[in-house]
């Protein structure tokens, strides 16, 4: 008898444990199956930036990851904050740099050379000369641009060790390279924090971030690149990714003002000193590596369709060009993975 | 000593019930009526406000001189004194993982809320 009531007892122990076991299965199955993920907020470089982890509370390493950003904006690259190596280049001309910042400008150099120009960082007294970062930007006077077209040219800076000398007049703007470098400094945040994975968007540049370990199984990340329309930020295309990439487009469709009835958008071409003309609303560059992502699609879209395959399959780029016909170009190698999300634009393949 | 099965039938049954009762209680949450999204609004990068997208949500949010609305499944920059407008031009977002910011007043918007592999994880531009 005794034994009998022994047994009942641990049968009762065993199946509560059974039940809350399997019960907590089942929440651990749904909450997973939900997604849970966790996100952080910050602004550095002049540009909003969000950043996704797979799981748990990582608002340490959002904030070192914010901290970095910006320190690499106004002590690196930025040409308006006194504090930054680039604005002491512009001042003086010549400039010794730090080891980061010299890579940066090396590798951002050999992009201007390999695009014969269509990216150049030299073009900073335009930049400044143009301000599309200003509330009431005009048309510059046509001999101020003629002037400072002339000071442009990347071939006039040279490299002696870590020190860095303009051509004359010359001011350095990294402003089409920033944020994919931003996103190249949260790789290396990610790596020294052990993060599993993780999305990052700076200012709507973005990466995808899986250490090596991760298994992708089924699993992709389902990309969205926004339409280039002003007022319509419904998605244009959706990209399934499977490996860390670096997302940047440039379009003409964010940053312009209007003057006489003409549309000034803020990529300036550097052979004629004022905004592309061309038949491209918006392309977008998909590369392992920030810089180079970032760089490309301005060069690109410099360039046009036509002229940017050369330098696609030298950085070993895949890119996607939309023109003002709602054609969507999409080169061979993502094609694939790309489905159209806006029915009035329609995908062709980029030869 | 007679052999006696550790469970019973009737225990397999009271452990089935139990199970039942958990699925039904999650089971809404599971294939609930609608995914609903929520809008995460913040400011100088802490989060300000959560609003959960649904049919006839109608709101608006005034901070750091800009105003945010809120109208039924999307969320938007309705006013701002920033010089570029960019967040205005920005437009309408409905769609999980977009954002949008007012750079200059450090506002920013961002969709968040319950993904299957079909939805986008985070918008490009």
């Amino acid at each position: 008898m005794k034994q009998q009531i022994k047994t009942k007892k641990s049968k009762a122990v065993i199946t509560v444990v059974i039940v809350i076991i399997l019960t907590a299965a089942v929440i651990f199955f749904i909450s997973d199956a939900f997604y849970k993920t966790d996100e952080h907020f910050g602004y550095a470089m002049g540009s909003e930036i969000v950043v996704v982890f797979d799981s748990g509370n990582n608002k340490e390493i959002a904030d070192t990851l914010f901290s970095r950003i910006n320190n690499l904006d106004t002590k690196g690259i930025s040409r308006k904050s006194a504090d930054s190596e680039i604005f002491a280049l512009n001042k003086n001309g010549s400039y010794e740099l730090s080891e980061e910042i010299l890579g940066y400008m090396k590798q951002a150099a050999d992009i201007c050379d390999t695009s014969g120009g269509a990216l150049d960082v030299t073009i900073g007294g335009l930049s400044s000369l143009w301000d599309f970062d200003s509330s009431n930007s005009i048309l510059p006077d046509i001999t101020q641009i003629e002037t400072e077209k002339s000071f442009c040219g990347y071939e006039k800076m040279t490299f002696n060790g870590y020190t860095v000398t303009l051509g004359k007049n010359q001011t350095v703007d990294m402003g089409a390279l920033g944020k994919g470098i931003a996103c190249d400094v949260a790789k290396n945040v990610f790596k020294e924090n052990n993060v599993k994975k993780a999305l990052l968007s700076v200012g709507g540049t973005v990466m995808t971030y899986a250490d090596e370990n991760y298994s992708w199984g089924n699993h992709t990340w389902g990309i969205a690149v926004r339409t280039p329309e002003t007022g319509d930020s419904s998605p244009l295309l959706r990209i399934n990714m499977t490996e860390n990439k670096v997302i940047s487009t440039s379009g003409n469709y964010e940053k312009f003002f209007e003057e006489n009835g003409i549309l000034y958008h803020h990529i300036l071409d550097p052979k004629t000193g004022y905004p592309v003309e061309n038949n491209l609303k918006s392309v977008t560059v998909i590369s392992e590596n920030g810089l180079v992502s970032d760089a490309l699609s301005t060069a690109c879209f410099v360039l046009g369709k036509e002229y940017s395959s050369e330098l696609l399959k030298k950085y070993n780029a895949q890119a996607i060009f939309v023109d003002k016909q709602n054609n969507v170009y999409i080169t061979d190698d993502i094609i694939n993975s790309c489905t159209i999300l806006n029915d009035n634009y329609r995908i062709s393949s980029y030869e | 000593m007679n052999k006696i099965p550790f469970f019973k039938k009737s225990d397999l049954l009271i452990i089935g019930i139990f199970l039942l009762l958990a699925l039904i209680v999650f089971l809404p949450t599971l294939f609930g009526k609608e995914k609903a999204l929520t809008a995460v609004i913040t400011a100088d990068g802490e989060t300000v406000t959560e609003i959960r997208l649904t049919d006839n949500a109608e709101e608006e949010i005034k901070i750091n001189d800009t105003v945010i609305k809120i109208n039924e499944k999307s969320v938007f920059f309705a006013e701002s004194n920033c010089p570029d407008k960019v967040c205005i031009r920005t437009g309408k977002l409905d769609s999980h993982g977009d954002s949008s910011a007012c750079v200059p007043n450090r506002v920013s918007v961002y969709i968040k809320g319950e993904k299957t592999e079909d939805d986008i994880d985070i918008m490009a531009y």
